[in-house]
């Protein structure tokens, strides 16, 4: 029997009981659908790394100290300034570029249109640090850092909120009250784990201090953090030392003392997102191969029924010449068609529910081609695996009862 | 190979000694207990008996659907009982046709398409399936009703289409198990006369039956008991019988 005979058989047999031969897929479906959402959060997250590597390069410190939650030991926290920074720009070697920062939380006033959005208080090396694109118009420089010009870089959220699709470039807008004047605008970064990434504004240090009081700050030379690029080709981890070092021997901790900092590595968030990836694909994975065993079983299940109803057929095969073989064939021809129909079912629902997850969470999801092979791979392993036993049995009929059988 | 061809009647079937035991758990049931006859190619031979006389049992043998328990069994010169499984479909394949009384057509097929069903199954590949089993239904007086289902077709115009089934691959041996047991007296008598054409056209011919009227088709008849051949005649196409041996 040519492999083209066999399932066209098992198409119109199939065809003959719809509606059953529908429902017993749904478990392959579901399966292969998860396969398929799965591999495409994974691709999703791995395009995440690789854009925020991309964006920001994995040589980047930030330094913070630790926020302390007991209120009892307040007294205990300490104090990043402007002091710090310049110790560890000095004295640490292999530090590339450093800058300060400040933030808080502004509102901005254009027109009719406001927002509140975080701002950033940062030196004119931060943009060296993070190697800043813009989209339009440049950053500020150092001369405009030490003068404290008036003058602000928007991101593109805030550009569209505050400009709609009008250029922002030039425009003079109020920021707590005071007029700054919008320089340039940072390159969309997209978004991170359903996080808006780009709802922020940077403005140089010092026109923060002098023109956004913070609360938060006991401290005029007070900093929220410090970020610095390392040297390209030294060792991360040995800055990281170094860091922790100067800054706990100015601080006067002892050696039996919490650290009180923390110097935050672009693998910790990497290896964050890589948790949150492994999550889900374990949470996919276990979906998957619970419908897929339960689908699975079910095809076996209908399988089974179909060769009990289809009995005296198969004694009337058998008379008629039909090796062992060829019976086989024809039943597992059936399930496997199933499974394949239910792959490819489960690989549409897969992308379409990839794409609403897609948009839902501006995780990005790529379906890689491999894993459309993948699924109907499963889907055949799944026909055959649980379509064997039904066909073996209608394979091992004796002709002379299967005719008897009405 | 040779010699055998050169016979002028070679013998179609041929049983010696032929014991069929059914094991039913603790108890085994004896179906054929030591069957001998040979069937010549074109001959006519009605096989007649009460149910458990074991004609059935019989008709599963020389139809190479079963092996026997011990003896020598023939068909078309090859010995079945070395016969491997797919050895056996082979020569089902190659040279039996079988009718069944429930005509046992695929509901599902076209009258076409059941006759073409043997096809899928044999290995000539060059052949035209849906030609020859055109012209099959043609010579069964159905060219008319090709595209039909079972449903759509009367009980002997059915059995018409199991005739055509069987003879699709051309065998040489034409096995009807009682092939008018679901017919009113009318279409089993133009059945028993399309069959009779086809033996006349040089097919072997073994049908089973407990209706007299349509054993008396058969230039021979073998009456079983118990699982023994106890009567064996030849008779004229009239139904008057020459007893030619007793067992």
């Amino acid at each position: 029997m040519t492999l083209q005979a066999l399932f066209r058989e098992a198409i119109t047999a199939l065809r003959l009981n719809l509606l059953r031969s529908a429902l017993t897929a749904i478990g392959v479906i579901i399966g292969v659908g998860s396969l398929v959402v799965m591999s495409a959060a994974g691709s999703g997250a791995n395009k995440m790394i690789e854009r925020q590597i991309a964006d920001q390069g994995t040589d980047v410190l930030i330094i913070r100290a630790v926020k302390v939650e007991n209120a009892l030991r307040r007294g205990a926290a300490i104090v990043l300034t402007d002091q710090d920074m310049r110790a560890v720009k000095e004295l640490v070697p292999n530090v590339q570029f450093i800058s300060r920062e400040v933030y808080s939380n502004v509102t901005l006033v254009s027109g009719n249109a406001s927002w509140i959005t975080e701002y950033w208080g940062v030196d004119a090396s931060y943009a060296d640090v993070f190697n800043v694109k813009l989209s339009q118009g440049r950053f500020f420089d150092e001369g405009e850092v030490r003068s404290g010009a008036k003058v602000i870089v928007l991101s593109a959220t805030v550009s569209k909120k505050l400009f709609g699709n009008q250029s922002p470039l030039d425009q003079t807008l109020r920021m707590a009250g005071v007029p700054v004047r919008v320089i340039g605008v940072r390159a969309k970064r997209g978004s991170v784990g359903g996080r808006d990434e780009d709802n922020f504004i940077i403005l140089p240090i010092t026109t923060a201090r002098a023109h956004l009081p913070n609360a938060e700050m006991s401290n005029p030379r007070q900093l929220s953090l410090f970020e610095l690029k390392v040297a390209s080709g030294a060792d991360r981890k040995e800055v990281k030392r170094d860091v922790l070092a100067l800054l706990r021997e100015r601080k006067h901790l002892r050696g039996d003392q919490e650290d009180k900092l923390d110097i935050f590595d672009m693998t910790q968030f990497i290896q964050m997102l890589n948790t949150t990836q492994s999550a889900l694909t374990w949470l996919l994975s276990v979906t998957a191969a619970i419908s897929l065993l339960v689908g699975g079983i079910g095809i076996m299940n209908i399988m089974l029924v179909s060769v009990t109803e289809r009995t005296q057929e198969i004694g009337l095969r058998i008379a008629i010449d039909a090796r062992k073989r060829d019976i086989l064939h024809q039943f597992l021809a059936e399930a496997v068609t199933l499974c394949v129909l239910a792959g490819l079912v489960g690989v549409g629902l897969g992308v379409a529910g990839g794409a609403i997850f897609a948009r839902a969470s501006d995780w990005p999801l790529i379906i890689p081609p491999l894993s459309i092979v993948a699924a109907f791979v499963v889907s055949v392993g799944v026909g055959v695996l649980f379509g064997y036993l039904p066909a073996r049995r209608a394979a091992a009929m004796n002709p002379i009862e299967a005719l008897k059988r009405e | 190979m040779f010699a055998s061809r050169n016979e002028t009647k070679r013998h179609a079937i041929e049983c010696l000694g032929l014991t069929k035991t059914y094991d039913l758990g603790n108890e085994k049931v004896p179906a054929l207990r030591g069957v001998s006859f040979s069937v010549q190619q074109g001959e006519f031979v009605a096989i007649m008996g009460a149910s458990g006389s074991g004609k059935s049992t019989l008709a599963n043998l020389i139809g190479a659907l079963d092996t026997p328990t011990s003896g020598e069994l023939r068909i078309d010169g090859r010995a079945i009982s070395s016969m491997s499984n797919d050895e056996l479909a082979h020569l089902r394949n190659q040279s039996i046709g079988f009718v069944f009384q429930q005509f046992n057509l695929m509901a599902r097929m076209t009258a076409l398409e059941n006759v073409m069903l043997p096809l899928v199954y044999s290995s000539n590949s060059g052949v035209d399936a849906a030609a020859l089993a055109r012209t099959r239904l043609q010579q069964v007086g159905l060219g008319e009703r090709l595209t039909h289902r079972p449903n759509q077709l009367s009980g002997g115009q059915q059995q018409r289409v199991a005739i055509a089934r069987a003879l699709v691959n051309d065998p040489k041996i034409v096995i009807a198990d009682e092939p008018t047991g679901a017919l009113d007296t009318h279409n089993s008598h133009e059945i028993m006369t399309l069959l009779s054409e086809l033996n006349e056209k040089g097919l072997t011919l073994v049908v089973i039956t407990h209706e007299p009227d349509i054993a008396a088709y058969a230039d021979r008849l073998l009456r079983f008991r118990d699982g023994q051949i106890v009567e064996d005649t030849r008779q004229r196409h009239d139904g008057a019988r020459v007893k030619e041996a007793t067992a």
